[in-house]
């Protein structure tokens, strides 16, 4: 399977956070989510691809080429919504979008139209009279209309309503039919991406806990909710992280077969949605 | 690239552009109605030509501080373009904005002092003071702005004056700076002296040398403080 975006050892580190050699690759032909609490550095990966940040170390490549030494190559196909989208606040939209449709070979400006219709944006707008959710849906637009092989959304259905967040993800499903273009999709509403990504990478502390195919993580992550008993030592090994509530024990293990042969009379041990995966490992205690 | 980088800056910039342009306008007839009884002598047009365009070189600065205050800057760097031209297309916008000033200035005079065309401006003298002036508007502050933001840059543009005045005054009650204020004093006489000794020509071929050289040098040292800006 070819990858369209691979991470090799990446590092960076800044005060108070360190990106501690992150491996993972984006297949072609795929959506990926990136999960992970405030501060992992799913930001800082994604700026990375785009080098908005220097790298101290490793290697980040889209497309087969080096992000920070064919950074104008590998820019020019990847359509890019970044987290708190900014621009010139005086500026009309129809401005903005013809100042920068030259740097594009590929850019299509009936395209950009009929996305700013279907968006609703009134692109004789200023920047600044937009909301949250108006200025990320421009610069989905943006991002979508120059043919992009990469879509990298970081954060991009926070500000939306839930009506065009379902678009969203329609629209995003639809964009990797062609099996050649992918999208790296970073978010904290994780039930976005239950629903339409094909591999959930998880960063915390700036490190990879996992990268699989979504289905595998699913079904290989699971919660034991019990008593006292999962806090035995020799079940300890089973377990990513044990979290004590008013109501019992809650366990997480990132290996569910395992945990059902061996809990079977004193747990119940469910799939764990990437919710729980993910507020375990920050809340619970490692096992 | 370059040019398309030019074009964005003035399309998304273009309230600053207009701003600048008619601040420059007011100030070229307040300077004319001011003068008018004095015939056209030729300290206005020195210093028309001096400030007229140290002030509008500051715009390709106060485009560097717009992208701080409202962090257009990594929205620049998402386009398919590279850092130093980012910058590189900043300073040769400024090179090539600076004619153009030139212009707004001989049409506003022309225009004030009719039919009298104030040939003065286009002088190698006149041109050689706006190159300075090119230097000192955008040489000290593109850096800094990269540095210390937009807010840097004002504070540098106060703090400037106030170290000027603060000089001054120590100058006169304390020999050490009375020293340097003296040598800045003999600054003029010295250049004058050595114009007069090369000749036109070679005098005036060496200011547009050395004052490309510290334009060069405000550019280099512009791309390192940039090439270590995270966006």
């Amino acid at each position: 399977m070819e990858n369209i975006v691979e991470f090799r050892a990446a590092r960076k580190r800044w005060r108070g956070f360190e990106l501690k050699g992150v491996s993972f690759d984006v297949p072609r032909g795929y959506i990926m989510g990136l999960i992970g609490p405030n501060g992992a550095g799913k930001t800082t990966l994604m700026k990375m691809v785009m080098n908005l940040v220097r790298r101290d170390g490793g290697e980040v490549r889209a497309f087969g080429l080096d992000c920070a030494r064919d950074e104008v190559r590998v820019k020019a196909r990847i359509g890019y919504v970044p987290d708190e989208p900014a621009c010139h606040e005086d500026m009309r939209l129809a401005t903005i979008a013809s100042a920068i449709a030259p740097f594009y070979e590929r850019w299509d400006m009936n395209r950009f139209r009929g996305l700013a219709g279907e968006f609703g944006l009134p692109l004789g707008k200023r920047w600044k009279t937009l909301s949250q959710g108006m200025k990320t849906k421009f610069s989905l637009a943006l991002a979508l209309c120059h043919d992009a092989e990469l879509i990298l959304l970081d954060e991009p259905t926070s500000g939306l309503d839930p009506v065009f967040r379902r678009e969203l993800l329609e629209r995003l499903s639809a964009i990797i039919q062609d099996e050649r273009r992918s999208v790296l999709f970073s978010t904290h509403i994780t039930a976005d991406l239950e629903r339409i990504a094909d591999y959930i990478t998880f960063v915390r502390a700036g490190e990879v806990v996992f990268s699989a195919p979504k289905d595998e993580v699913l079904e290989r992550w699971a919660i034991a909710r019990g008593g006292e008993e999962l806090l035995d030592p020799g079940l300890t090994p089973l377990f990513r992280a044990v979290r004590r509530g008013p109501h019992g024990v809650e366990a997480l293990t990132a290996d569910a077969a395992e945990a059902r042969r061996r809990l079977n009379s004193h747990a119940v041990v469910e799939r764990a949605t990437l919710d729980d995966i993910m507020v375990l490992m920050e809340k619970g205690d490692p096992s | 690239m370059i040019l398309r980088l030019m074009r964005k800056d003035l399309m998304l910039n273009w309230h600053m552009v207009t701003i600048v342009v008619a601040g420059l306008v007011l100030m070229l007839l307040f300077v004319n109605f001011a003068t008018a009884g004095e015939g056209d002598t030729s300290l206005p047009v020195f210093l028309l030509v001096f400030v007229g365009t140290c002030y509008p070189a500051l715009l390709t600065t106060l485009f560097a501080g717009i992208d701080d205050r409202h962090r257009t800057g990594s929205f620049a760097l998402a386009l398919p373009v590279r850092r130093r031209q980012v910058l590189l297309s900043r300073y040769l916008l400024a090179l090539l904005l600076h004619p153009a000033w030139l212009l707004v200035i001989a049409v506003s005079c022309w225009a004030w002092r009719w039919p009298r065309f104030p040939s003065t401006l286009f002088s190698p003298e006149s041109l050689a003071l706006s190159f300075a002036a090119l230097v000192c508007g955008v040489g000290p502050w593109y850096p800094l702005v990269l540095r210390a933001g937009f807010m840097g840059m004002l504070y540098g543009l106060v703090g400037l004056q106030v170290v000027g005045v603060t000089i001054t005054a120590l100058g006169r009650s304390w020999s050490p700076f009375e020293r340097v204020l003296d040598l800045v004093r003999r600054l003029g006489p010295g250049l004058r002296a050595l114009h007069a000794r090369l000749g036109d020509p070679w005098y005036l071929a060496g200011v547009f040398f050395v004052l490309s050289a510290l334009y060069a040098l405000s550019f280099l040292v512009a791309a390192a403080i940039y090439r270590r800006k995270e966006a």
